[in-house]
């Protein structure tokens, strides 16, 4: 069980590390890979707990994840693509015309 | 074949006819965007609407013929919620295609992937209302509202729209990286051994005090991934802007189908999978819910801006929903799916008399509805009874929904929540009454001489008018709503 | 700890190789340096521009094409490792999980997002 405490201890500091850059750090493509990092985090503990079980349900779970986080920076590039051609920048600061 | 072939061959066999409305749609999508576009000339893209619209049709008799069932490894099901709200949501996707039509037209935008991306996203929502596994409410999660950052930044061309689009993909990315976080959470305090939610239900009220933390965190994050998903506040912020920047009927759509579909979530996961560990969520959710017809209704009154003014009130109508959440049982959820289908009718026709003022380019701001009733008295009138219908005004559909659902969360013992929901029901009406009063008590704005009114679209007057009726008149089908609403069973 | 003692070998021979074939080059070699030796090639060619350039934006829609694709072979390795087991069945659902994306694939390449003028 203590090795479990540690995949825990280590996703969560997987996570908060992943929150934090989120919160943080104003780059949107940084902010792209803090969201990468907060879903591997749930991927590690989705196998490491499926393997402690000995069953392939969170194995199966952590594919899907990979396969949706894939569609998820797509589409997130194709975004900040379309955003640094209109107004040459990337920085989430500069998303102003919408307030209130 | 050998058994193990053969078991997968017979589950995929018996499962998938409980999918069929997904299957459908995701075929029909796909042939739409790849091959059949390519005969489509440039100029005649506006084909795919009504195609989208029979396309809606077809899936919506598919879903009214599917049996009730559990399949792919109870993995997902269809029973009474399951149908109730996927049938919320076809309705819903096909009033936004209708809205789409005469924005898209004078924009000269109209493409396949519009309509396609309308398509996969519903397949999303109608995945996630059967959902009885936490594998599938994420997929299908994740699966809706990709498409909807996609639909939320379509016009790329106005600064506006791509704006929207990644701040709402930004957040969105961040809460479902929580939700995720949490699922994973609860699948750790288990053992690693499910994620079904009935299994979850038997498991996690007798987990071992060690593991009570995980628990109770996993829960809670599960919690904050779908109020971000209905935009309940405190994880509101992205609601406003992404409603703002997007093309009105998506916005429409917005309002209505997704915010439906993490209901239907949100009554699942809560009810079913994590009700044994009620005591966990509750605070937090009674807080969340609080908060949101507080605040929502609060900021709307200072609202310049008649888009996001509804995007508040859509914050507040989700607080009051999520008192059917706190209520727990089936007769809530029951209470809610009624709200819902009371809210798209009232929110859509309110979009659609925006859409048609947006076309002579106004209806953004709340002072463009400056004298409407002299200018189009129809117009005004519509939309006083959609206002005053999402205010709760007897005897309008909203004050019917609305009764029906804090009667029960009174029952359920709710009290604080319902009086707070009576109080910022008060308060919305002023800012509802605000605009109705713009349109009936003040002097039009100069208009430019000889601006004719324009001739309504056939499919706009129809909305309107079939949503306007529906609003004065809807209580009237009270007894038949009621009858079916007890239909919507999760057993 | 036993099944870990070849993985130990292992670093150990992959540490000690580099330092051994960098020592004896040093021993080995000539000295001797000029002009060109120090510049970017080493051979003489000089270089153009800065190394650190703006990629064209074409380049980040091929690359998330191919994310796309590529991570979709994700789901290929569950279904190569129980090849055996799912038989046939198993063969056709990997079909149609292609055939879906071959769409995918006819729709950018109708798009013309693999033409690059």
């Amino acid at each position: 069980m203590a090795t479990m405490n540690a995949v825990l201890f280590f996703s969560f500091l997987l996570f908060a590390i992943g929150c934090a850059g989120m919160l943080v750090r104003r780059n949107a493509l940084v902010m792209l890979m803090s969201a990468e990092l907060m879903l591997n985090a749930a991927n590690l503990n989705l196998i490491a707990f499926a393997r402690h079980s000995g069953t392939v349900t969170g194995q199966a779970f952590a594919l899907l994840v990979m396969g949706f986080a894939a569609a998820e920076v797509a589409v997130g590039l194709a975004l900040v693509v379309a955003l640094y051609r209109r107004k040459d920048t990337v920085n989430a600061d500069d998303l102003n015309l919408l307030k209130g | 074949m050998n058994g193990f072939a053969a078991g997968l061959w017979e589950s995929l066999v018996s499962g998938s006819k409980l999918i069929w409305p997904q299957i459908f749609l995701t075929f029909a999508a796909t042939v739409m965007l790849w091959p059949a576009d390519l005969f489509v000339e440039k100029a005649r893209k506006h084909v795919w609407a009504p195609i989208t619209m029979v396309i809606l049709a077809l899936t919506g008799a598919l879903i009214y013929l599917t049996e009730p069932g559990v399949g792919f490894s109870d993995m997902y099901k269809v029973d009474g919620l399951t149908k109730g709200f996927q049938a919320l949501i076809v309705l819903a996707a096909f009033l936004a295609v209708m809205l789409s039509q005469k924005l898209l037209d004078a924009l000269r935008e109209q493409t396949v992937e519009y309509y396609a991306l309308i398509l996969f996203s519903l397949v999303g929502m109608l995945t996630l209302v059967g959902a009885t596994d936490l594998m599938t409410v994420y997929f299908s999660i994740e699966l809706m509202a990709i498409c909807i950052y996609i639909l939320v930044a379509y016009l790329r061309d106005q600064n506006r729209g791509v704006e929207a689009g990644l701040k709402y993909f930004l957040l969105g990315a961040f809460s479902s990286g929580i939700l995720l976080y949490g699922m994973s959470l609860v699948f750790a305090a288990v053992g690693g051994v499910t994620t079904n939610l009935a299994e979850l239900n038997r498991l996690l009220p007798v987990v071992p005090q060690s593991s009570s933390l995980l628990v109770f965190s996993g829960v809670l994050m599960v919690l904050v991934g779908l109020c971000f998903k209905v935009a309940a506040v405190p994880f509101h912020m992205w609601s406003p802007d992404a409603y703002e920047g997007a093309p009105t009927p998506i916005t429409a759509f917005m309002a209505t189908a997704p915010k439906a579909a993490a209901m239907g979530a949100f009554l699942r996961v809560f009810g079913t999978g994590f009700a044994g560990v009620s005591s966990d969520w509750m605070l937090p959710l009674s807080y969340v819910a609080g908060a949101s017809m507080i605040l929502g209704n609060i900021a709307a009154v200072r609202q310049q801006t008649m888009k996001r003014l509804l995007a508040y009130s859509s914050i507040a109508h989700a607080g009051y929903m999520l008192l059917g959440v706190l209520g727990k049982g089936v007769d809530n959820a029951q209470a809610v799916w009624l709200y819902l289908l009371t809210y798209l009718v009232m929110n859509t026709g309110a979009f659609a008399v925006v859409i048609i003022l947006q076309g002579k380019g106004e209806g953004e701001r709340i002072d463009d509805f400056r004298g409407l009733a002299k200018r189009r008295p129809f117009l005004a009138f519509a939309m006083m009874m959609f206002l005053l219908s999402l205010a709760g005004i007897p005897p309008l559909v909203g004050f019917f929904g609305k009764f029906y659902l804090f009667k029960l969360a009174v029952e359920s013992g709710l009290t604080t929540l319902v009086v707070i929901a009576l109080v910022t029901s008060a308060i919305s009406a002023f800012y509802y009454l605000g605009v109705v009063n713009q349109m009936y008590f003040k002097e039009p704005a100069d208009l430019p001489e000889g601006a004719e009114p324009e001739v309504l679209s056939t499919g706009m007057t129809l909305i309107v008018g079939v949503t306007c009726v529906l609003t004065l008149v809807g209580t009237l089908a009270g007894p038949w709503l009621v009858n079916t609403m007890f239909r919507i069973t999760w057993i | 700890m036993q099944g870990y003692a070849p993985i130990l070998l292992l670093l150990m021979i992959a540490v000690s190789l580099p330092v051994l074939v960098w020592t004896l080059s040093r021993l080995l070699r000539p000295d001797f340096y000029s002009k060109a030796k120090y510049s970017t090639y080493e051979c003489g060619i000089t270089p153009v521009t800065e190394a650190r350039e703006k990629f064209n934006v074409r380049y980040y829609l091929i690359a998330v094409m191919f994310l796309v694709f590529d991570v979709e072979s994700v789901f290929l390795f569950p279904w190569a490792l129980q090849m055996k087991e799912l038989a046939l069945f198993g063969l056709v659902e990997m079909g149609i999980f292609l055939f879906l994306l071959l769409f995918g694939y006819g729709y950018i390449w109708s798009k013309g997002a693999l033409t690059w003028e």
